[in-house]
C-alpha cells in the first residue's frame, strides 16, 4: 500500500478546496443554489460577516489538511526507517499558533459588535413628540405583530389600527402565515406557549430563539415581495420538523386588504352552511382558493 | 496444516452489529388488529354482572369482518354501496389515511393517520397514544363519537366542515397543532379516518352493550358465529343472517347519526349588521360606542344572572373558579357513573390497569386570558355559549323562543360582548363583578 493512505489524507484540503469554490460558485448569481437571497435590507452585512468568517475557517481547514497530509506522506514507514524519536516540542512554534487564532478571534468579536448591535439590540426608534429623530425623546419602535409559538405551530397576531399589540382593535391571524408590508420597518414581539422555539427566516437573516415566559423583540425591512420559508431552529420535540410557516411580503395595499379581510374573517356574525362552513369544505383547492372572505385559506394552494 | 481460526476483533464486531441495527431500524410491524375497547367491557361487567370475554371474540371478529384492520381498513360494504354513506367515509381516501407511512412515485402521501396523530390518539382513536399521558388536556378518545367544538347542537355529530376547522386551526390552549400546511387532499383523508375510526367505536361500544344486555352467553346465544359459514345446515345460515342483521342495524344506525348532523347545522342569522361587536367597534362612533358599553354591561348582568348562570362555574370572577370538581363524560363513564370515586386510587385502580388514564377534573375556562380552545372569534364564542360543549358540563344556553325563559341571540351576543372584553378589563377593577351578596359582606 505504501503510501497510500497518506494520498487519502490529501484528499481531505482538495475535495475541501473543491467544496469551498463550488459552494461560491453556487452562493449566489445565476447558478444559486443553496444560500437564499437577502431580502433583508437592515441586515446586510450579516452576509458579509458569514462570508468573511467562512473563507476565514475554509482557509484553516484547507491548511491543516495539507500539514496532516505532508506528515503523513514524509514519516510514512514505507520510506521512512528511522526509529520513532521523542522530541520535546517547539515553544516558538506553540506561541504562534496560539497569538495567531486568539488575534483572530479577538478581531472577529470587535469586528462584529456593530452588526450584532445593529440587527440584536439597537431596535428602530421612532421620533418624540418633538418630532425629531436621534433627540432625548425618542421612543423605541412598538412591535406589530406577535408570534406565538407551539409545539408545533406559528400564530400570529397584529396590532391593528392603533399600532399597539394587546388592545383591543388587535386582528387575529391566519395560523402559519405572517404578512408584512415590503420596503418598512418591522418590529415583532416572539413568544412561546410551551417550550423553547426558534423564529428563523432564512431569507431575512433573521433568527432568534424564544424562551418561554419572555419576550423577544425582533426587527427587519423586507424589501422584495415574495413569499417566503419561516422554520423552527430549535429542536423542540417530534414534531419540530414541520413546524414551518409562511412569511408573505406584499405592497402596503396587500398587506392592509389582508388585514381588513383577517378582520372581517374575525368578526362575521352570521353563521350558516353556505358562509363560513362553505370556507372549510372538502374541494377547497376549486371552490375557495379564494374564499367567500376573499382569504386564501390553503397554504398548499396559494405558494407565491 | 490446519487454518488459523479467524480473530474476531472488536471493531468488526461492533461495525457488524451496527449495520444490522441500522437495517432494522424502520422495519414496520404490521398492525394486525385495533385494540379491544376493554374499558367499556369492564364497565359494562362491573355494572351489569355479567361475563363477556367470551363476547369479546365474537365482537373482535364481527368488527374485523366490518371495518378490516389498521393496515387494511374496510367500509362495511352495506354502506359504500349507498351513495351518502360511500361519501361520508370515501375508500380510496380511508385507505390514504391508512397504514404504515410511505409515499408513492407521484408524492401521494399514504399512512397520514400514523405519521401525524397516532402518538396522541393512538391506533384505535382511544386517545391513549404513547405520548397521551403527558398531555393536559388529554387527546380526544374518537371512540364515543362526541366531539367538543363543533356548530351542531348537544348529543349531535358533529359536520365535516367543524372536523375540517379543527385540523386547519388546531385548537388553541390544548396540545392539538394546527395541520394547515397539509395538502388539502391529505386533510380531507384524515377527516374520513377519524369518522371511520369514531363509527367504528361507537359500533364497538354498542355491540358491548348489546351483548352485556340482550345476549345470555351461558345459553349459548352468541352475538356473531363466523364458524356457521361453514356449515351447509339452512338453520345455521338463517341463524347467522340473523346476527348480521342485528350487527348491521347498528353500523347504519351509528353511521346515519353523522349524515343527519350535516342536515342539523343551525342557521345563526346573527344580530343586525349595525349591532356593536367589542374589538371591532371599540373605536366607532360614540353612539356605538355607547351602545357597545350598554351591551358589554348587559353581558355581565346575564353573566351573573340566574339565566345564564356562567358565574355558578366559571366565578364570579370568571377566572374559571367557580367549581373545579367535576369531569368529563370520557372520564365519568368509567367512574362515577358506575359508582367509583375517580380520586379513590383503590378505586379505579382495576380501571387503570386497563388503560384507563388517570382522572383529570375538567376546569372551566378562564375567561380574563383570552385564549378559547373552539376558536377566538365572536361567532365561536356564541356558538359555544348557545350550543354548548358537548361531553362536558358546559350546558347550552336555554333560549327563547323554545324556552320562554331563555335568552335571546342578541342577550347571548351580550355575553360575548362581555367575555371578548374580559382580558382587557384590570384585574383590580372589577367591582362589579362581585356579586350584590359578597360584596355586602365585604
Amino acid at each position: 500500500m505504501g503510501r497510500f493512505w497518506s494520498l487519502l489524507f490529501l484528499s481531505v484540503p482538495v475535495l475541501g478546496t473543491l467544496c469551498y469554490l463550488a459552494g461560491m460558485l453556487t452562493r449566489s448569481g445565476p447558478l444559486a443554489l443553496w444560500f437564499p437571497e437577502n431580502v433583508n435590507s437592515m441586515a446586510n452585512e450579516v452576509d458579509q460577516l458569514h462570508d468573511l468568517i467562512l473563507a476565514l475557517i475554509g482557509i484553516v481547514f484547507v491548511a491543516t489538511g495539507l500539514v496532516l497530509f505532508w506528515f503523513t506522506w514524509k514519516y510514512d514507514a514505507s520510506v521512512n526507517d528511522q526509529p520513532v524519536r521523542f522530541v520535546h516540542g517547539s515553544h516558538k512554534l506553540e506561541f504562534w499558533w496560539t497569538a495567531i487564532p486568539a488575534v483572530i478571534l479577538i478581531g472577529l468579536a470587535i469586528y462584529q459588535l456593530k452588526v450584532w448591535s445593529d440587527v440584536k439590540i439597537r431596535r428602530p426608534m421612532l421620533a418624540g413628540l418633538d418630532g425629531q429623530m436621534d433627540t432625548a425623546d425618542d421612543q423605541p419602535m412598538p412591535p406589530q405583530f406577535e408570534v406565538v409559538a407551539r409545539q408545533f405551530e406559528w400564530r400570529f397576531r397584529y396590532a391593528g389600527e392603533d399600532q399597539l399589540l394587546d388592545t383591543v382593535d388587535d386582528i387575529l391571524g391566519d395560523v402559519n402565515e405572517l404578512h408584512v408590508p415590503v420596503g418598512e420597518i418591522q418590529v415583532g414581539s416572539l413568544k412561546a406557549a410551551d417550550v423553547l422555539h426558534s423564529f428563523f427566516i432564512p431569507a431575512l437573516r433573521l433568527k432568534s430563539d424564544i424562551v418561554p415566559g419572555s419576550q423577544q423583540i425582533v426587527w427587519f425591512r423586507a424589501d422584495k415581495p415574495g413569499s417566503y420559508e419561516i422554520v423552527c431552529a430549535e429542536l423542540c420535540g417530534w414534531g419540530h420538523y414541520k413546524m414551518k410557516g409562511r412569511l408573505v411580503v406584499e405592497t402596503k395595499d396587500e398587506y392592509q386588504l389582508y388585514l381588513q379581510s383577517l378582520r372581517a374573517k374575525q368578526y362575521q356574525r352570521d353563521f350558516s352552511q353556505p358562509s363560513v362552513a362553505q370556507v372549510y369544505e372538502r374541494d377547497s383547492g376549486e371552490t375557495g382558493g379564494s374564499g367567500p372572505l376573499g382569504t386564501n385559506l390553503s397554504l398548499a394552494g396559494g405558494a407565491q | 496444516m490446519c487454518v488459523p481460526a479467524p480473530t474476531l476483533r472488536l471493531p468488526s464486531l461492533f461495525f457488524v452489529l451496527s449495520t444490522a441495527l441500522a437495517c432494522c431500524v424502520g422495519c414496520d410491524v404490521p398492525i394486525a388488529s385495533f385494540e379491544p375497547n376493554v374499558l367499556y367491557r369492564k364497565r359494562m361487567e362491573l355494572s351489569e354482572d355479567v361475563k363477556l370475554d367470551k363476547a369479546q371474540e365474537d365482537i373482535q371478529a364481527a368488527l374485523d369482518e366490518l371495518f378490516g384492520t389498521p393496515d387494511n381498513p374496510k367500509w362495511p360494504e352495506f354502506l359504500a354501496d349507498d351513495e351518502e354513506f360511500a361519501d361520508l367515509v370515501a375508500l380510496d381516501r380511508l385507505q390514504r389515511a391508512a397504514g404504515p407511512v410511505r409515499s408513492d412515485e407521484q408524492g401521494v402521501h399514504f399512512g397520514l393517520f400514523r405519521e401525524h396523530c397516532v402518538h396522541c390518539h393512538g391506533v384505535t382513536g382511544n386517545g391513549r397514544g404513547p405520548t397521551s399521558q403527558f398531555l393536559n388536556p388529554y387527546p380526544r378518545d374518537f371512540r364515543m363519537g362526541k366531539v367538543k367544538f363543533k356548530s351542531t347542537t348537544i348529543g349531535q355529530k358533529p359536520t365535516r366542515s367543524d372536523l375540517l376547522r379543527i385540523l386547519r386551526e388546531g385548537v388553541m390552549g390544548t396540545s392539538m397543532p394546527s395541520f394547515r400546511l397539509l395538502d388539502d387532499e391529505d386533510i380531507d383523508a384524515l377527516v374520513d379516518y377519524v369518522i371511520f375510526l369514531s363509527v367504528r367505536g361507537e359500533v364497538e361500544r354498542r355491540l358491548i352493550a348489546e351483548a352485556a344486555f340482550e345476549l345470555d352467553y351461558e345459553y349459548g346465544d352468541r352475538l356473531w358465529n363466523p364458524g356457521l359459514k361453514e356449515s351447509s345446515d339452512e338453520e345455521d345460515a338463517e341463524e347467522l343472517a340473523a346476527q348480521w342483521e342485528v350487527i348491521q342495524d347498528y353500523v347504519v344506525e351509528v353511521a346515519d347519526s353523522w349524515i343527519q348532523a350535516a342536515g342539523d347545522v343551525p342557521e345563526i342569522a346573527g344580530a343586525a349588521e349595525d349591532y356593536p361587536l367589542f374589538g371591532r367597534d371599540n373605536a366607532a362612533s360614540p353612539e356605538q360606542q355607547a351602545r357597545l358599553a350598554a351591551s358589554v354591561a348587559n353581558g355581565r348582568r346575564l353573566f351573573q344572572g340566574k339565566v345564564a348562570n356562567c358565574a355558578s362555574c366559571h366565578g364570579a370572577t370568571a377566572m374559571g373558579d367557580g367549581q373545579a370538581n367535576d369531569y368529563d363524560e370520557w372520564t365519568k363513564e368509567w367512574t362515577t357513573a358506575m359508582g367509583l370515586d375517580p380520586k379513590d386510587r383503590e378505586d379505579i385502580a382495576p380501571m387503570l390497569e386497563l388503560g384507563a388514564l388517570k382522572p383529570r377534573n375538567i376546569l372551566p375556562r378562564n375567561l380574563r386570558i383570552g385564549v378559547y380552545r373552539g376558536g377566538s372569534r365572536p361567532i365561536d364564542l356564541y356558538l359555544r355559549i348557545a350550543q354548548g360543549i358537548d361531553g362536558t358540563p358546559m350546558p347550552a344556553a336555554a333560549m327563547k323562543p323554545a324556552n320562554p325563559q331563555g335568552m335571546t341571540e342578541e342577550e347571548v351576543w351580550d355575553i360575548v360582548n362581555y367575555v371578548l372584553s374580559l382580558p382587557y378589563e384590570h384585574i383590580s377593577q372589577q367591582g362589579d363583578n362581585v356579586p350584590p351578596f359578597q360584596r355586602e359582606r365585604l
